[in-house]
């Protein structure tokens, strides 16, 4: 029997700290924060504390899961999605795979990847789950961009949130996941990205802090998220109104209103967090996809796309029909 | 074809200043409204005039002019020269 996969939970966490539009003020007399509100949409934002690193929020997400439906020896392998590991090496897969108890058969892996990360690590694992004879897989996704971002940071500060998710994915007997378009532009890789990191000749390592060329990003986005879109309609030879719901990475507001603008989307057809969240990198997806279920946004039998794009620049589209 | 009137108008509308305000050689952070976020508006402002087209201009977003814009609008036959 061919076997496919379906995801069976998602559980995530935000960390304590908020970081209202009045903090940013306070810290930054000169911005414009009504200005900047109208534009990003975005309200609050979550930040981990200085002590607490991606592991620690990966590990309080996983944990969420282990306390609903799935026990810690039944996981097969374990994607950890993230670009603010705690060190380059080892993989933190590796880390968390022994910090949650897991059995050493595990196959564990990081994959460095931002806001397309997670329909990249859901094609990873549907391929594993459908090419072997494993039954459960747990797909982290974790970011503490606050880590890289200077408190005057006018472009990402914003925006950015600190997130944890985990996702549960099992085996299943139906088709649930897939088909994917998947794509990459290196050509735009300066356009978001940490400067002065990893082993590159003269880094100045007094400062890793991210960077983001915000206009040829938001171009990108205009330029490739409705293709993609459009491409994977045809590939699964559906048009766009058989689609209940779209979850697109949760960039901003300005981001969100274009790509409904471009696609001709009713407000109804797409899911929006981002005004209470802000943007958590690669667990926006997966947290847009958990409040569009506890919400009701997506019930038993929804088509759902899911359409992640960011840092690379990486861009990955796919269809669930969730809970069938 | 749209007018470099309608485009300048249109950026105006974006930046929401006052008609009239903005010249030729208005660039990004000669005014308070057109900062990193202000840009932003303004591309997508622009999309909308010319019906998804900018979006497909890869050298737009390194604009940093009015007259930056409108030099590139010429070169991709959207507005007359």
């Amino acid at each position: 029997m061919k076997i496919f996969s379906k995801i069976s939970d998602i559980k995530y966490y935000l960390p304590p700290k908020l970081l209202s539009n009045e903090d940013l003020v306070f810290d930054n007399p000169d911005w414009r924060m009504e200005d900047i509100e109208k534009k990003t949409g975005i309200k609050y934002r979550y930040i981990c504390e200085d002590v607490q690193t991606s592991k620690d929020i990966a590990l309080l997400a996983c944990e969420k899961i282990f306390n609903s439906n799935v026990r810690r020896n039944d996981i097969d392998f374990l994607i950890v999605v993230t670009e603010s590991p705690e060190y380059i090496a080892p993989a933190m897969s590796c880390d968390i795979q022994n910090s949650l108890g897991l059995e050493t058969s595990v196959a564990s892996f990081d994959v460095n990847l931002g806001c397309s990360g997670f329909v990249y690590g859901l094609m990873i694992a549907d391929s594993i789950l459908c090419a072997n004879n494993y039954r459960n897989g747990l797909l982290v996704c974790v970011d503490t961009y606050s880590k890289y971002i200077s408190s005057n940071d006018r472009t990402c500060r914003p925006l950015f949130s600190d997130a944890a998710s985990a996702t549960l994915i099992t085996a299943s007997t139906k088709k649930t996941i897939g088909p994917f378009v998947l794509g990459t532009d290196g050509s735009g890789y300066t356009d978001l990205m940490v400067k002065n990191s990893g082993t590159i000749k003269n880094i100045d390592t007094e400062r890793n802090l991210y960077f983001m060329n915000g206009s040829a990003v938001f171009m990108f986005t205009m330029r490739v998220v409705p293709k993609a879109v459009n491409d994977l309609l045809i590939k699964e030879k559906c048009n766009i109104e058989d689609i209940d719901l779209f979850v697109f990475h949760q960039a901003s507001k300005l981001v969100i209103d274009n790509l409904k603008r471009l696609l001709k989307l009713s407000n109804e057809k797409v899911f929006e967090n981002y005004q209470l969240v802000g943007n958590t990198v690669s667990s926006s997806i997966p947290i847009a996809l958990s409040q569009a279920i506890d919400t009701e946004k997506i019930k038993k039998g929804s088509l759902v796309m899911l359409v992640g794009f960011g840092v690379g620049l990486s861009w990955g589209a796919t269809i669930i029909r969730y809970n069938e | 074809m749209k007018s470099k009137d309608e485009v300048i108008s249109t950026i105006e509308i974006a930046l929401e200043i006052e008609k009239g305000s903005l010249d030729i050689d208005t660039r990004m952070g000669s005014i308070e409204q057109w900062d990193s976020l202000g840009h932003l508006t303004i591309l997508s402002s622009l999309d909308v005039l010319f019906d998804g087209l900018i979006g497909t201009i890869s050298n737009i977003s390194e604009a940093q002019s009015t007259e930056e814009i409108l030099n590139i609008l010429v070169e991709n036959n959207l507005i007359d020269s």
